[in-house]
């Protein structure tokens, strides 16, 4: 009997756990998802990174299309210091077709998106991370095998204009984590579209 | 003597006339222009009032009298412009007082972009003929979010209800139904 009210606890910790999503410096699992180029991608494909800026994101949102270029921007910034881009679209096509993997390599052909843009078919790792909204960033920091997350939050403080952004949270953040410092600003929100959740 | 006495206060007579003409002429240029103005801006102003988040802090405040909906949306956003005609009926249907009844206030608060306040947000509005009040804010700031409510993680649609008493609040970031939204009043609307 305790054994079963021990299991039923554990269960009821861990989904709440999971629910909650990650914190800054919390270690961030591995995925392998389908990239727009129909190959699997995870994080050890990155044998080389430092770190990742894993941006939750997908095609048809306005506040994830405000950010595209700015997107673009950062991989081709940060990726040769370490810091590549993995794109991740968590939306349900059933409730947005834009969003389907067709309309991701369509996307991603025309924009040539220099990262890989892959598709989370199960929302698994959406939820795992604790990602609600497009965009969304999680930015790992590699410790060893493992990544931490020392970032979680917005790209920037506007949303609507690139000319306007007077605080660039994600950039900043990578400044820090190369000097080998800890980020001084490790969350931050900004508006943006809920992820659709499978029903 | 007293021929000049009278010309010089007929002369103060007529030049205090004169004054007195020239703020007529001036004040009925004023008017005749003010009302053209000021009706044009009330047009704009009452559709879709621009506010900053001070203000928007302001309306946050409980009030004895009244429950505040406050509803978070964008035109961008669909499941948030599915929601709202339960919202604007609750609107139509509890926002005037009743025998002293409390009342309930909704106000919808557009995230949308800057750039598109005249072009997509006060057509919008005009389009649906939504009743409840509409207030522009654009995107808010990560702090911002924060001062709304510290559970919300800035995904819309986000509803804040806050009940006539200090500490009576919730806060719901999903699409909510008019059946939901009438169980959450409730209890806040008669404790």
């Amino acid at each position: 009997m305790k054994n079963i009210l021990f299991a039923v606890l554990l269960c009821v910790a861990s989904s709440l756990y999971a629910a909650d999503g990650y914190k800054v410096g919390d270690v961030a699992r591995d995925f392998s998802l389908k990239n727009v180029d129909g190959k699997m991608v995870s994080l050890a494909s990155y044998p080389d990174a430092k770190g990742m800026i894993v941006v939750f994101t997908c095609n048809h949102c306005p506040y994830a299309k405000a950010y595209e270029s700015r997107v673009i921007g950062l991989h081709k910034a940060f990726a040769s210091k370490g810091y590549p881009v993995v794109a991740i679209n968590p939306n349900d096509p059933v409730a947005y077709p834009e969003d389907s993997f067709e309309n991701m390599a369509k996307r991603s052909k025309e924009k040539s998106y220099p990262f890989a843009y892959l598709f989370d078919e199960t929302q698994e790792i959406a939820k795992s991370y604790g990602a609600t909204r497009t965009p969304h960033v999680f930015l790992l920091k590699k410790n060893a095998d493992k990544y931490e997350v020392a970032y979680i939050g917005a790209i920037d403080d506007n949303s609507e204009s690139a000319d306007a952004v007077k605080e660039k949270y994600v950039e900043q953040a990578i400044a820090a984590l190369v000097t080998g410092k800890v980020p001084t600003v490790s969350t931050t929100k900004a508006v943006g579209c809920g992820i659709k959740w499978k029903k | 003597m007293q021929s000049i006495s009278v010309f010089l206060s007929r002369a103060r007579f007529l030049s205090g006339f004169c004054f007195l003409f020239v703020v007529w002429c001036f004040a009925s240029i004023t008017v005749a222009q003010t009302p053209k103005s000021t009706k044009s801006k009330n047009v704009s102003k009452t559709l879709v009032e621009i506010i900053t988040f001070d203000r928007l802090q302001a309306l946050m405040q409980p009030n004895p009298d009244t429950v505040r909906i406050i509803n978070f949306w964008a035109t961008t956003c669909r499941p948030c412009i599915e929601e709202m005609p339960s919202f604007d009926r609750f609107h139509r249907e509890y926002s005037l007082s009743k025998d002293g009844q409390k009342t309930v206030q909704v106000l919808f608060v557009s995230l949308d972009f800057k750039r598109d306040m005249e072009t997509k947000v006060v057509p919008f509005v005009k389009k649906r003929g939504i009743q409840a009040p509409v207030v522009f804010l654009g995107p808010p700031k990560s702090a911002e979010i924060d001062g709304v409510d510290a559970s919300w993680s800035g995904s819309m649609p986000a509803t804040l209800i806050i009940g006539t008493k200090a500490g009576q609040r919730s806060f719901y970031e999903k699409k909510m139904e008019y059946d939901e939204l009438k169980d959450f009043v409730k209890t806040y609307l008669f404790p």
